[in-house]
């Protein structure tokens, strides 16, 4: 490997792809992919259960018949909105869970990494749509989320929290009349934000064949070097420094570890 | 209906009696099933009874669930109310569960008047009332002391202290209520139209109320029957200064110049004996004195009616002949709130005149006759030679027609002046005598010179302020009651109060404390009976039903006879309807109404006219969370005319001030287009002054305490009301109004003064007066 | 076909206030509320001469049972619905108590129940109903002003009192939802009930109407485009195809 490789984004030559190609780095712990996969089930039920419990003419946007076709999977409607609510309760403690316990690597790891926007990531989204637009340009070296990842965790966290605070408001009436009467206008608010970028999320994440490895690092948690070099170049150069790092103290505690036996 | 009997027979055959005992065993009684019913979505047992959210006795069955009261409905089987109750009657459980209520017997440590209590065990309360009220027996006679009884519970202790040698009873329902129509009407007819009034009203082709506002007025039985006539299309007249519930229903609203009725009716006479329109077969067989009436009434010519009652002679021509046409089937209520301006007795005796000429008495759609029913009685009997009454011992206020006790008035009179002799100790039952009789301040510096004040009650209501010891007693939900012998409906019945609840607190029913107090009296023979089911089983013996037969039914009717007229007879001196009385000619009183002018408001001021809320029952009421709810405070009704001209605004805050300089309020005004520009009108019962009832508390204005003035009736010393004149003082302003023509209104009412052309003698062909087979009068409430 | 309907008779009403209560111990309305509810019109003038010429009558309100209910459309979560016999009511099981439906009725006769939090009306007892009794209004009513039955059953006596002697119910050119209490009576007094209290507008809380007609439209839109570019996207790839080697 090239040392000046490690010091500025430069093109590869075919030997140091293959290379990179073999190697694989740790993108997202265990506890991130449980979490992202429950998440997007509950997001699934809610957004069947939600659609399918909305059927007053000023707010209902799905027909008649799939919301007919749930009440009767369910029973009725109350136990829609019961399930709808447990659901939701659940989906709820389950975040407290991880931001409580996991304050120290996933709460503030979401902040760091996810929500910090520097100036590269605006650039990037500028340049993003340049290119989407056809022209040629060079995307500026991104951390271990781009521009537009940051920009969707943005939506997921301002729609998570007004979600998970207008729905006990309604589900349980916390305060006054008006205030659930604005929770529900909030609610549906929050949840179209979401939707919104949950299709480009999608798109992006699952279809597009550039993005395969990040897809199924969502299943194994790791990616090959050769896409975190191309997508993720800043993330990749402080993963490599950080592993020689602890490959030396590694070695080191080895080598402690046979003098004393 | 039969089906009372029916229900006896399979409830025996059920039950397997031993033939020939009425009297069931108390267990016996409780051991039957309850039926139950549904409220809301639960299962709840139903326990039938009496109401007494006012006197009228309505037939109710109590939910209950768990030992709490749900809700109170009507009972179907009631023959009166018919399943239905009103808005009072559906109130009744929040009386029952109202915090403010009297919880243990109380005695004061304050001033009077302080509110300052200590509470003390029932023996202790009895035991200091006893022996208080055997010192003052001692010292001042039983004369001394004075009772103020009202509603059914009161009856017992009434006996007991009876029974010990009291005499003055001053009976709120007589003197403040209903007094001068049922003395006219026995006058008259030798019977009083009775309560509940035995008027036929669901086949009357044509209804006069004259003062009655019957809707605002909500007695049960007979609103309903009133809505039939009215969905029947019957004719309704309505003589009211007020445009009432009851005159949005009716074809002609007369607007009458208050205190001017009595012209109105006589013109109305005057009409039907000239244009020959009255019922001559029955004024022939029936009626005495006819001659002399027709001479009488020459002067009382409709064109001299309209000068005094305002309105056209035209109409009262139109509405005598529509009567006289409609005949016998025309009902001309008899009211029943009927001190208005002390020449009520003459008043309501031109009411029974018109009846008689109309021949309706005992005719569909007319006064029906009564169907007397058996009873016996579980008595206290008179051990001591009663002594006099203040009345009586006065001898001044000798009122030779009173009835049932004496006149308040009297009584405070005494106790204030030590003459004819000092009373020293009161006890009040179920009466807030302050709100109730008029001229209060005189009530409260009377209870000043007392010795003893006692007052039994529900709810600590203004006289419970001042007195001495306050007994809670149980409410009508929670006690027995003497049954209700009701000969007065077209089916007679029998019905029972029976608790529906047990009496919460220390709250005691009627018996246990008459019972109670007879024993520290000292009465050996005073109520024999053990329990109140016995008392019920003893009294309706004669009947021959039991306690047991009503306990799931809660009331049995028979079949009546209300247009027999076979053996129609009169219990008067003559043994006719007496249209020339010869009671009153006895007594140097005229025997033939004539038209006394009252006195007519001074320059300025409006005359103070008052009535009720149909959710309220006067004071008793207020403090109820529903009723407070629905009508929580009374409004001056004031003519929008006269309130454009004095600047006032409906909604506007002011003070009434009467010819006194009594003053009350703040109040609010209700601008209508409604009412008489010379009269103002409250509803009465607000303004309660007793802290203790915190819903209630200084909320409207109290009627009574603007009543400085008083005009007892001379017949029978009832306490005429409507006599009182306020001016209305906004922003600290005193206004004064005088309607149109006033002046002239004075000149008029002078011109038409008609010195009586009767003679007052006794005429010489009537036997002197005997001994008449009284008729047994039970104290009603109003 | 069942259709439930209400008469209320202005002339024998007297305005006792007795419905009103018996409803609130049969359902425990709160204070200071109403299922159904009795408002005086007071003496009105009828512009002729004076004292003679007055009228007044008693408003007896309650839920109408609309035939086209707004509360119904208004409520969010469908805990309002119309039963197939008329009656509208409410599932309190489904009801979150936001009170959009007390903006929509032109009647008022919705209320949020402060302590159950879910809104509370006029049922027509339906409970009651089911076990063979009467609403408990027309149960208490003491001067049968109030008549309640069927108006698809030509034998009934709400039946006779609306399609033959004409009952009206309270609309106004503005607002006619079909109304299923009626009021017969001199047609003066009944004039007078529905010009004192004409039916209101059904109106749209603040924040429903934000989202009905501003959020609603905006983020439809977004998320149709933003579904549209992603299927845009996948079309073009599946056009293209995708590489054999990477």
């Amino acid at each position: 490997m090239r040392k000046e490789i490690l010091e500025k984004f430069l093109p590869l030559t075919f030997e140091e792809r293959e290379e990179l190609k073999k190697k694989k780095i740790k993108k997202h712990d265990i506890a991130t992919i449980y979490l992202h996969w429950f998440n997007a089930t509950v997001w699934f039920i809610e957004l069947i259960t939600g659609s399918a419990l909305i059927i007053s003419k000023y707010y209902k946007f799905t027909p008649h018949f799939w919301q007919k076709m749930w009440m009767e999977i369910f029973g009725t409607r109350a136990n829609m909105l019961k399930f709808h609510i447990f659901t939701g309760v659940l989906w709820i403690i389950v975040l407290l869970i991880y931001a409580v316990f996991g304050y120290k690597n996933y709460l503030w790891g979401y902040f760091k990494n996810m929500l910090l926007l520097t100036k590269d990531d605006i650039l990037w989204v500028y340049y993003k749509g340049m290119q989407i637009l056809g022209k040629k340009v060079q995307l500026p070296p991104q951390g271990i989320y781009n521009g537009g990842q940051k920009l969707y965790a943005w939506d997921v966290a301002i729609g998570t929290i007004l979600i998970a605070i207008t729905g006990p408001i309604m589900a349980f009436h916390l305060g006054s009349v008006t205030l659930v009467r604005w929770a529900i206008a909030v609610h549906f608010l929050a949840v179209g934000l979401v939707l919104m970028g949950l299709f480009v999320h999608i798109y992006m994440a699952a279809f597009m064949p550039e993005e395969r490895q990040s897809f199924f690092s969502m299943f194994t948690g790791y990616v090959n070097e050769l896409y975190a070099y191309e997508h993720h170049y800043k993330w990749w150069r402080e993963m490599v420094k950080e592993r020689e790092k602890w490959i030396e103290e590694y070695k080191k505690e080895i080598e402690k570890e046979l003098q004393e036996a | 209906m039969s089906n009372g009997r029916l229900t006896r027979r399979q409830f025996l055959k059920g039950t397997a009696l031993v033939a020939g005992t009425t009297i069931l065993p108390t267990g016996l009684v409780r051991a039957q099933r309850r039926p139950t019913t549904w409220h809301g979505r639960e299962r709840v047992t139903e326990i039938p009874s009496t109401c007494e959210m006012c006197f009228w006795r309505c037939g109710i069955i109590g939910e209950v669930k768990d030992g709490r009261l749900v809700k109170i409905k009507g009972n179907p089987l009631h023959p009166n109310n018919r399943g239905k109750i009103c808005a009072r009657g559906n109130a009744g459980l929040k009386t029952l569960y109202d915090p403010d209520r009297l919880k243990y017997p109380l005695m004061r440590v304050g001033k009077r008047g302080e509110a300052k209590w200590r509470r003390v065990s029932w023996n202790e309360a009895l035991d200091y009332m006893v022996d208080k009220l055997k010192d003052i027996k001692s010292k001042y006679g039983p004369e001394a002391i004075a009772m103020f009884p009202h509603g059914v519970s009161s009856r017992l202790l009434k006996s007991v202290f009876a029974s010990w040698g009291v005499v003055n009873f001053a009976v709120a329902s007589f003197n403040h209520c209903k007094g001068p129509r049922d003395v006219a009407f026995k006058l008259t007819f030798g019977t009083s139209p009775g309560s509940p009034e035995r008027l036929d009203l669901p086949n009357a082709s044509m209804i006069v109320l004259i003062g009655s506002h019957l809707g605002e007025n909500i007695h049960t039985g007979q609103v309903r029957e009133f809505a039939e006539a009215i969905g029947r299309g019957a004719k309704i007249v309505v003589v009211d200064p007020r445009f009432s519930t009851a005159a949005s229903k009716a074809h002609w609203w007369l607007p009458i110049r208050p205190g001017s009725d009595t012209a109105l009716i006589l013109a109305w006479i005057n009409v039907l004996i000239e244009k020959d329109l009255y019922d001559k077969e029955f004024v022939n067989r029936y009626t005495y004195g006819f001659e002399e009436l027709k001479k009488a009434i020459k002067p009382f010519t409709p064109e001299w009616a309209e000068k005094v009652t305002d309105i056209p002679a035209s109409t009262i021509r139109e509405i005598a002949v529509e009567m006289g046409i409609r005949k016998p089937s025309v009902l001309v209520h008899p009211g029943r709130h009927t001190v208005w301006y002390g020449n009520d007795v003459q008043r309501s005796r031109a009411i029974a005149i018109l009846v008689a000429l109309l021949g309706s008495w005992g005719k569909p759609g007319g006064y029906f006759l009564p169907t007397p029913l058996k009873k016996s009685k579980c008595p206290c009997p008179k051990q001591e030679k009663p002594s006099k009454d203040v009345c009586e011992a006065s001898g001044k206020h000798i009122y030779p027609f009173h009835e049932e006790g004496v006149p308040s008035q009297c009584v405070v009179d005494a106790t204030l002046t030590g003459k004819p002799y000092p009373i020293k100790a009161w006890i009040t039952y179920g009466t807030n005598i302050i709100q109730s009789i008029p001229q209060p301040e005189r009530t409260i510096k009377a209870i000043e010179k007392l010795d003893l004040l006692v007052a039994i009650d529900i709810l600590p209501t203004d006289p419970s302020l001042y007195a001495d010891v306050i007994l809670p007693e149980a409410t009508y939900l929670e006690r027995y009651d003497l049954p209700f012998v009701v000969s007065n409906w077209t089916d007679p019945y029998v019905a029972i109060r029976q608790p529906v609840v047990k009496p919460l607190f220390q709250s005691k029913g009627p018996f246990w404390i008459a019972k109670e107090v007879s024993k520290r009296l000292g009465l050996k023979n005073c109520l024999p009976c053990n329990s109140e089911e016995e008392m019920i089983d003893k009294i309706l013996e004669p009947l021959n039903i039991s306690l047991g037969d009503l306990t799931n039914k809660g009331v049995m009717s028979f079949p009546g006879r209300p247009y027999d007229t076979s053996n129609l007879r009169f219990r008067t001196p003559t043994g006719k309807i007496e249209l020339y009385s010869t009671k009153l000619a006895a007594k140097g009183f005229s025997p033939i109404p004539v038209f006394e002018p009252v006195d007519e408001p001074p320059k300025g001021y409006f005359r103070l006219i008052y009535g009720r809320s149909p959710v309220h029952s006067f004071t008793r009421t207020v403090n109820n969370e529903w009723l407070d709810e629905i009508y929580p405070e009374n409004r001056v009704w004031l003519n929008e005319k006269a309130a454009e001209k004095m600047g006032i605004k409906d909604g506007d805050e002011v003070y009434l001030v009467n010819q006194d300089g009594v003053k009350e309020g703040p109040v609010k005004v209700f601008v209508t287009p409604g009412i008489r520009d010379d009269c103002v009108f409250i509803v009465h019962g607000f303004g309660q002054k007793n802290p203790m009832m915190r819903r209630a508390y200084n909320k409207g204005i109290s009627d009574s305490f603007l009543m400085t003035k008083i005009k007892p009736d001379p017949i029978t010393g009832t306490t005429g009301m409507r006599v009182n004149f306020v001016k209305i003082e906004k922003n600290g302003k005193l206004l004064e109004y005088t309607p149109e023509g006033y002046e002239e209104r004075l000149k008029e009412m002078k011109a038409a003064h008609v010195t009586p052309t009767i003679k007052i003698q006794k005429p010489a062909n009537v036997q002197p007066e005997q001994p008449q087979p009284q008729e047994e009068e039970e104290e009603e409430g109003c | 076909m069942t259709k439930y309907a209400m008469v209320i008779n202005v002339e024998k009403c007297v305005g006792c206030h007795a419905c009103e209560l018996a409803c609130k111990a049969e359902w425990g309305v709160a204070e200071n509320e109403h299922r159904t509810w009795v408002k005086p019109t007071y003496p009105q003038s009828l512009g002729g001469k004076g004292l003679f010429d007055l009228v007044a009558a008693f408003y007896v309100g309650q839920c109408n049972h609309c035939d086209h209910p707004t509360c119904v459309e208004a409520c969010p979560t469908g805990a309002t619905f119309k039963r197939e016999d008329g009656i509208v009511v409410v599932d309190y099981d489904l009801c979150i108590g936001c009170g959009y439906c007390v903006e929509a009725c032109p009647y008022g006769a919705r209320y949020v129940h402060p302590t159950l939090k879910k809104v509370d009306k006029c049922d027509f007892c339906a409970p009651r109903l089911e076990k063979g009794l009467e609403p408990a209004c027309v149960e208490t009513c003491i001067t049968g002003a109030k008549v309640f039955g069927d108006l698809e059953d030509p034998t009934s006596e709400v039946y006779k009192l609306v399609y033959e002697e004409g009952a009206r119910g309270i609309t106004s050119e503005e607002v006619n939802i079909g109304p299923n209490v009626y009021y017969i009576g001199d047609e003066k007094k009944v004039d007078l009930i529905i010009n004192k209290f004409p039916p209101r507008k059904p109106k749209l809380p603040t924040p429903a109407s934000i989202w009905e007609k501003l959020l609603k439209p905006l983020l439809g839109l977004g998320v149709v485009a933003s579904f549209l570019g992603a299927s845009v996207a996948y079309f073009i790839q599946l056009f293209k195809g995708e590489d054999k080697f990477e």
